[in-house]
């Protein structure tokens, strides 16, 4: 298809020329989605496009894990309503494996511990999905132990069993290993700074920005989260306040910063709390 | 003085009288035993030992369908008549080649054996120790007249002897072929250990496309200070049944570690019994299945803790499919004279189907005051949780099952030390599970 857009609606001087109707790699849409019939995401709207950072704050219960499950496919979410396109397709058609394959990334909040199953196993095998052919496994092995010391982690961690008897530090460190192994599109940190001393953090947002400034296909993170500490180490693009599952503000990196000082309530405040954007 | 010491303390159930029927008289006749006798040529002193055992399994009741230990497997799921006409089996024993799974097959057995090893035919040589294994007047129980009933009709044995000090490094591998194309095979293996030997030996049940009853009576003696390494993997048909009673007998100071792995048959029951005679006795049993098809698997263990100071610990695993179920009855047995005894088992279930149906029935019979025992059982179906982690990762449904089910059994997996075994149940557990 030919390029058609004449249109600067975002003031760049380039044209888009992908057949796709918008640029985008992430666009959700009057998104409404809940849990056990209680509704929890009540109109969100957001768009991502590769390469940038985005944050999502907001207080507890605004629908920040809800939104990164539903991004994931979880079958406890159901959407009742609202369209999420991933590469312009859509994505929510789509089982929670498929979604993997063409480029999401979750990390999760809470990581499940997999008894029996190796670490180096389970990368394999799910690096393997997204290959034509399987990587061999001395050659994986040099990868695995390559990602691993990029982000601290000892080589014994590779033959031990997935998050089992693992600190919280070290399974969040473990999500970030597997993003850094899979190379996703999208990745959605979910809270990955709750409960990680200052080093682990370091640690971990160093390695998404190595990950993202490596990568050869431009990734996009969307980092969710309730504190401003990760952000001093993970600069964000664009930051969204999430409140009762909408997003009702968008700014900068600077509003970080005000929320941090001056807490959630002058947003609710000031957006009068009907979450319209 | 024999191998086996009678035990000073009776462990008596008290028989409540439900549950008994009369035992069809054409079953087994004097005259088949004499046939079947005949036909195993397993030596003089078999005879009188098998009509023992038949005038005992006449005279009790046999167990009814509401008997406890056969409520959730119905004895007639068993062809006992057939018992009559079992076939001879051919054993083989030699070492396994290793990493081959081809090496079940007999042409492929070395022939010669490790010095201090012997396979014979003939139980002349053992007459007395036999009567001691089989003599245990003290427990004329209902239960116990199926096990009298495959001792008198006995289509088949060998006794494998390890003689005293000899340890033996290379795991063996007892084959065992049933020859003529007949329903029903008894065979009665004696594995007699001496003092102070070591050895690992590996049964494959793998008869091809045989759908007959397989019903081996297997008895261990580890003496003093000896210990054993037994692998039993059951692949049979899924046409034929299984009815295997294993028992090891320990002595003081001996030690056994086994795994018992249950992939076949249409019904499958095994008895494992594990007896503690004397102090110092060590055993850890591990046990699989898989319930796979229409498959029926009923697993009954038991310790028995005779002595003071001996420890046991059983291990069990399963995993069922489609409509296939299975039967776990567990028991530990602790004699009042059976002081510091260590005793634990544990079953765990994976239920893989919405149909597939698991039963644990753990019991404890303890008369002894200072003892640690245990037992836990649980039945779970895999993860939801733990599904949504990998499948969010990129694996499809089935394949983050099968890695659920892998990481399942890995802790079993690990506990069989011969290769040959690991390679054999790993891949007819994945052929089973996800074909």
């Amino acid at each position: 298809m030919t390029a058609t857009s004449g249109t600067a609606s975002t003031g760049s001087a380039t044209t888009e020329t992908t057949s796709a109707a918008t640029a985008d790699l992430l666009s959700i849409s009057d998104l409404r989605a809940g849990i056990e019939g209680k509704e929890i995401l009540k109109g969100l709207n957001l768009s991502m496009r590769p390469g940038e950072v985005h944050a999502i704050m907001g207080p507890n219960g605004s629908g920040k894990s809800t939104l990164s499950k539903v991004i994931a496919g979880h079958p406890l979410y159901p959407v009742t309503s609202g369209s999420v396109k991933f590469g312009g397709e859509d994505l929510l058609s789509l089982e929670p494996d498929e979604r993997a394959r063409k480029g999401v990334f979750l990390a999760f909040q809470y990581p499940q511990e997999i008894p029996g199953v190796s670490i180096m196993n389970f990368l394999r095998t799910a690096l393997n999905t997204r290959r034509e052919k399987d990587m061999p496994v001395l050659e994986f092995r040099k990868l695995l132990y390559q990602k691993m010391e990029m982000l601290d982690m000892d080589k014994s961690f590779a033959t031990r069993f997935v998050n089992e008897g693992f600190s919280g530090g070290e399974k969040k460190r473990n999500e970030i290993l597997q993003m850094a192994i899979l190379e996703p599109r999208l990745s959605v940190l979910d809270e990955t700074d709750s409960g990680l001393d200052i080093d682990a953090l370091k640690i971990v947002a160093g390695g998404v920005n190595r990950i993202m400034a490596e990568s050869t296909n431009k990734p996009a993170v969307l980092v969710i989260t309730h504190y401003h500490r990760i952000l001093d180490h993970l600069k964000p693009d664009f930051v969204h306040v999430l409140f009762d599952g909408r997003i009702i503000r968008s700014g900068t990196s600077d509003l970080a910063l005000q929320l941090e000082s001056r807490g959630y309530d002058w947003v609710i405040e000031e957006s009068g709390k009907s979450g319209a954007h | 003085m024999g191998i086996v010491p009678v035990p000073k303390v009776r462990i008596m159930n008290v028989n409540q009288g439900e549950g008994e029927s009369q035992v069809p008289s054409k079953w087994l006749t004097l005259r088949d035993v004499q046939a079947l006798d005949e036909r195993a040529a397993l030596g003089r002193p078999m005879l009188a030992l098998r009509q023992e055992a038949l005038t005992r399994f006449l005279s009790l009741p046999f167990p009814a369908t509401n008997h406890e230990l056969w409520r959730h497997t119905k004895t007639d799921l068993f062809d006992w008549e057939g018992l009559r006409n079992s076939s001879v089996v051919d054993f083989k024993l030699g070492l396994t080649e290793s990493g081959s799974a081809s090496a079940a097959s007999t042409e492929t057995l070395t022939s010669a054996l490790p010095e201090g090893v012997t396979l014979s035919v003939d139980f002349s040589a053992y007459a007395s120790q036999l009567g001691d294994l089989f003599g245990e007047r003290a427990l004329d129980l209902v239960e116990n007249s199926p096990a009298q009933m495959l001792l008198a009709a006995a289509s088949a044995g060998c006794v494998v002897h390890v003689a005293k000090g000899r340890k033996i490094k290379e795991p063996l591998l007892l084959s065992q072929v049933v020859k003529a194309a007949s329903t029903s095979a008894a065979p009665l293996i004696v594995v007699l250990v001496e003092p102070n030997a070591s050895v690992t030996i590996v049964e494959d049940i793998e008869l091809g496309a045989w759908a007959g009853l397989y019903a081996p009576r297997v008895e261990v003696v580890i003496q003093a200070n000896a210990s054993m390494e037994f692998v039993s993997i059951q692949r049979l048909s899924n046409a034929a049944t299984y009815l295997g009673r294993h028992r090891f007998h320990l002595l003081r100071d001996a030690s056994v570690r086994s795994i018992h792995v249950a992939l076949g048959a249409k019904t499958a029951r095994l008895d494992l019994d594990c007896k503690l005679y004397e102090p110092g006795g060590q055993a850890d049993m591990f046990s699989l299945y898989l319930g796979a098809g229409g498959r029926h698997v009923d697993f009954h263990p038991t310790q028995w803790h005779l002595a003071p100071h001996c420890r046991s610990n059983l291990y069990c695993k399963g995993a069922l499919k489609d409509v296939s179920r299975s039967v776990y009855f567990g028991y530990i047995r602790v004699a009042e004279a059976a002081q510091k005894t260590d005793a634990y088992q544990t079953n765990r279930n994976l239920l893989l189907s919405p149909d597939a149906r698991a039963d644990a029935i753990p019991n404890l019979e303890i008369k002894a005051n200072d003892v640690k025992c245990s037992h836990g059982a649980s039945i779970g179906q895999v993860g939801a949780e733990e599904l949504f982690y990998l499948m969010s990762r990129g694996l499809p449904r089935a394949a983050s099952e099968k890695l659920l089910v892998e990481g399942f059994f890995a802790d079993l997996m690990g506990k069989i030390s011969s290769q040959f075994a690991r390679d054999v149940v790993d891949r007819v557990v994945m052929e089973q599970l996800y074909a």
